[in-house]
């Protein structure tokens, strides 16, 4: 099954093309990330697919519906934390969770739950302009799952996180992934890396890189010097090559160096590139 | 009752407590009372022979009636800038919700302006016929009136500055 299907989006803007033919699909209950340089699209993307935004060209479904069309039915099995939010500023915390659950008839999570999941039960009877940004964005995201949303769309959820948070946010996701469709935007790779089933690297409004971590991570590096030469050796699995390096030559080989496959380089010669 | 009409009944009660709770409530006091003020000092006033108290304080309430078209502006703008809009467009039946809401807590406000003129004016002014039937009426039909015209007109205008500027008030 598919969550999302997008065909040919285009967008336009005057004569700029913000997006240009960009085609991909999301698996039912599974995780994409997003990635691409500020400018690339990626918001513009999102918003699309959450029905704020009308799309130039192209086809696209979100849990089978067009979201140019979508009704409130549509919008309840939806989830959205947008990037930034200064809204219902006077609101207690608990106050504003329970009335964003209150338009879910009888799905809505419980409240106090919710609350503990992201570290905000302390906090729950504070008015949202007392937060922290950290705090803040933490509620924004619950609000994004009061209502069990079969697909939650979330652009740069875990900007302004200290490390503690980012690591109750990673938490919180892979407690609900299977159920739940998501998809992502960050610029933080190593975040990408730990929670997307699948990566997309959007550059200047194309798409330059589809696949798992692993798949855009490459190869590793192995370096190496044998009798007084250097050598060099890309490949999977760097463990095993150096093993039987060793193993047909014994301590003659020195100046071992080995350097993982990371998606940091693969992205960043991607988005220079393009 | 529909969960939009819920929510949004909901929603325009815990605005309204929050705008007369706090430092809030001191903004919320300061014109209705300022304008007692100046009812009281014109009431004994002659004009061709009509007393102006009679005169002037049903035409404040109507003004006061008239003030949530520039209210209900104010908090669109304002709430379309930080976000509230697009959080009630994310959420399903929010911006019934949203539109219901402001009508609550709006026409509260303003009938609690209306209360603060009314309650002592009544004490002040003499020649007034209340209670009156079509009192009701009029201001259902003018909270709902104005506030229409006010949420059609703040969604023309594109920042809460350039409302202000629009009305060289508040």
């Amino acid at each position: 099954m598919k969550a999302v299907t997008v065909d040919g989006l285009r967008m336009r803007y005057g004569a700029n093309d913000v997006l240009n033919d960009v085609t991909f699909q999301v698996d039912s209950g599974k995780v994409l990330a997003l990635l691409g340089p500020n400018g690339a699209g990626k918001t513009t993307t999102i918003e699309i697919l959450e029905g704020f935004r009308r799309r130039s060209a192209g086809r696209v479904s979100v849990l089978g519906v067009d979201p140019a069309h979508g009704d409130e039915r549509w919008r309840a099995r939806i989830g959205i934390v947008l990037q930034s939010w200064r809204d219902h500023a006077k609101w207690r915390v608990r106050e504003l969770l329970t009335h964003q659950g209150s338009y879910y008839a009888g799905l809505a999570w419980d409240i106090d739950d919710l609350l503990a999941a992201v570290g905000l039960t302390e906090h729950a009877d504070k008015q949202l302009r007392m937060l922290s940004g950290g705090q803040r964005r933490r509620l924004d995201v619950v609000i994004g799952l009061v209502g069990r949303p079969e697909m939650l769309f979330l652009d740069e959820p875990t900007a302004g996180f200290d490390p503690e948070a980012r690591r109750d946010f990673h938490e919180l996701i892979h407690g609900i992934t299977g159920e739940t469709t998501i998809m992502l935007t960050t610029h933080d790779l190593p975040e990408a890396e730990k929670l997307a089933d699948r990566i997309l690297i959007l550059s200047e409004g194309r798409i330059v890189a589809d696949g798992t971590a692993e798949e855009l991570a490459g190869e590793d590096v192995v370096r190496w010097t044998l009798d007084g030469r250097r050598h060099e050796r890309s490949t999977q699995d760097s463990t095993r090559f150096v093993f039987d390096l060793f193993k047909r030559y014994g301590d003659a080989v020195s100046g071992l160096e080995v350097r993982p496959a990371s998606l940091e380089d693969t992205y960043l010669t991607l988005v220079e590139n393009a | 009752m529909t969960p939009a009409l819920r929510a949004g009944l909901s929603r325009g009660l815990i605005e309204l407590r929050q705008s007369f709770s706090g430092s809030d409530l001191i903004a919320q006091v300061f014109w209705p009372a300022v304008t007692l003020v100046a009812v009281f000092f014109l009431r004994n006033h002659e004009f061709n022979g009509v007393k102006l108290g009679p005169l002037i304080l049903p035409s404040v309430l109507g003004m006061f009636v008239a003030f949530g078209m520039l209210l209900v502006m104010q908090y669109l703008t304002a709430e379309r800038e930080d976000g509230t809009l697009l959080r009630a467009k994310a959420t399903p039946y929010g911006i019934r919700a949203y539109f219901t809401g402001k009508l609550v807590t709006v026409s509260g406000t303003v009938l609690a302006y209306l209360a603060i003129l009314l309650i002592p004016g009544l004490f002040l002014v003499h020649g007034m016929k209340f209670p009156d039937p079509t009192l009701v009426g009029v201001l259902i039909l003018g909270f709902v009136a104005t506030q229409s015209i006010g949420a059609a007109l703040g969604s023309l205008i594109s920042s809460p500055r350039a409302g202000r500027r629009a009305f060289g008030a508040a």
